[in-house]
């Protein structure tokens, strides 16, 4: 008995053991490897707000950390790809009045903005902010130029895995 | 218990003027008091609506379209947009037509401003994968103006000033400004004010209303419509949508309570760990900025928020012990990009 204590205790140092925390993936296409050197097929692969268990850091890749999915995959990923922060629900339109997660959310298609008509109606009562109006619908559109393509750089140079 | 005492004034005021009303016209006092009794009831009756109104949730829809337009002013208590124009746009016509161009997006220029404008938008958008709020549309720019100021609207509008920018060293002292600000989009700071100003106007075209035996003005009639058609202002004029929009900037140019700020600020360092930035820039960057710069004003202390802070950091590393070396983060230069807007 004593000896099974030390092998979970060594197991768990060797891991790097915190308490299982929740975490969320926030790359798309996060790849969890089968090992902590992060190569070979990948036993799954996540996608923004997918929940998982977080098991520690590696012991000798310290980059490389222990998750465990929903579906009860295991694997290795870096922790830029995940994060502490829970998303929340949505709610899409009045009528139906119920939120949603977020995923749901984004595949509606309703997660898209722009300078709304009552902005521009705003605009129109106040007169003297049409430039300014043009250059926010102009920023509007600096914004939708940046997509994954572009937000995965700056992950990629912050230390993601892509 | 204000609002006890408010909703019982109101009644026995209702209640007097009807009676009042009644009496000045020669009708019965037994009449003026059901005529007043009743005023009461629907007073009632529309308060209790007002009330339903303010616990509503918000839906997206909703908060793009109220976003655009707290956005504008907002912004037009600084200056103009640091941005070269779009070739869309004509330069001189006026408020493009809002039923043309509602949620439109025209193609942006080309220059300097517009790529500082773009650099702002990759890191805050690398930032927001980091929140709660990851899937909404967000939309990251940069406003011309002197003061050091940054702040944020419904819809995920964040907006950071020259003169902010001016005081940034780097891209982890601009990525704890943009999570800040992310921070109150996530916790719907502002969202919340405009559901409580929507329950004080509410409020107040319930009383007119109800002092008036149901007639309206057309202000009222279009609250009324929007009340009733959950809040697609597409239905209304702008005069209605001023009103509620002024009525939020008021709201939020007092600032948000100290409990919003420090909240935000938590947020934005847990963003930050989570993005790779490093967090010590937080205590370097508020030694730049003044207390009341107009930087997120009112706000608690520099001193307080980062002694705030540093309590969230302890917290943080023994509830996540393991999961980020907060000595290896990163602070990225970014020279290039802010070189436009800083002072020679």
């Amino acid at each position: 008995m004593k000896g099974l204590f030390t092998a979970i205790f060594l197991l768990s140092a060797s891991l790097g053991l915190a308490a299982d925390k929740q975490l969320y993936v926030k790359s798309k296409d996060t790849k969890l490897f089968p090992k902590s050197d992060l190569k070979g097929a990948p036993v799954a692969t996540l996608q923004p707000g997918d929940e998982v268990t977080w098991k520690g850091a590696d012991a000798r890749n310290k980059l490389a950390h222990k998750v465990v999915t929903k579906a009860s995959k295991e694997g290795f990923t870096v922790q830029a790809n995940l994060t502490t922060q829970k998303p929340g629900q949505e709610t899409l339109k009045a009528d139906d009045g119920k939120p949603i997660d977020g995923q749901a959310f984004a595949s509606s298609g309703a997660a898209t903005k722009a300078l709304s008509e009552t902005g521009l109606k705003y605009a129109g009562e106040k007169k003297n902010i049409a430039e300014l109006t043009r250059g926010i619908m102009t920023a509007e559109g600096v914004a939708a130029t940046v997509k994954d393509k572009e937000i995965n750089a700056v992950a990629t140079r912050m230390g993601g895995a892509k | 218990m204000m609002r006890v005492l408010f909703s019982a004034t109101m009644i026995l005021t209702l209640s007097n003027c009807a009676m009042i009303n009644t009496l000045r016209t020669g009708g019965s006092p037994a009449k003026a008091l059901s005529e007043g009794l009743d005023s009461a009831a629907a007073l009632k009756e529309g308060n209790a609506k007002c009330d339903a109104l303010a616990k509503r949730e918000v839906p997206y829809e909703e908060e793009t379209q109220i976003g655009g337009s707290v956005v504008l002013a907002l912004a037009s208590k600084s200056g103009g947009v640091f941005i070269e124009p779009s070739p869309d746009l004509p330069s001189s016509a006026g408020v493009p037509d809002p039923k043309k161009w509602g949620g439109k997006k025209p193609n942006p220029g080309s220059g300097p401003k517009t790529d500082l404008n773009l650099y702002v938008n990759q890191l805050g958008k690398y930032l927001a994968r980091s929140s709660s709020r990851p899937f909404i549309d967000w939309t990251f720019m940069v406003i011309d103006s002197p003061a050091p100021n940054a702040f944020s609207a419904p819809g995920g509008y964040v907006i950071v000033t020259t003169g902010l920018l001016d005081k940034i060293d780097n891209e982890a002292q601009l990525a704890f400004v943009l999570a800040h600000e992310i921070g109150h989009v996530v916790h719907r700071d502002a969202i919340n004010q405009y559901k409580s100003t929507k329950n004080v106007v509410c409020r107040v075209v319930t009383v007119g209303q109800t002092a008036t035996a149901g007639s309206s003005t057309p202000l009222e009639r279009d609250f009324t419509t929007l009340m009733n058609n959950g809040f697609d202002f597409s239905a209304v004029g702008g005069e209605v949508i001023v009103k509620i929009t002024d009525a939020v900037l008021d709201v939020i140019m007092k600032g948000n309570e100290r409990q919003a700020e420090l909240n935000a600020d938590k947020t934005a360092f847990e963003i930050m760990v989570n993005s790779g930035y490093d967090v010590k820039e937080i205590e370097k960057l508020f030694g730049k900025i003044p207390d009341g710069a107009g930087w997120l004003t009112p706000h608690p202390s520099n001193a307080d928020r980062v002694a705030a802070i540093k309590k969230v950091q302890d917290d943080f590393t023994k509830e996540y012990a393991g999961l980020v070396n907060l000595d290896t983060l990163k602070t990225p230069a970014n020279e290039t990009q802010l070189s436009i807007v800083k002072k020679k």
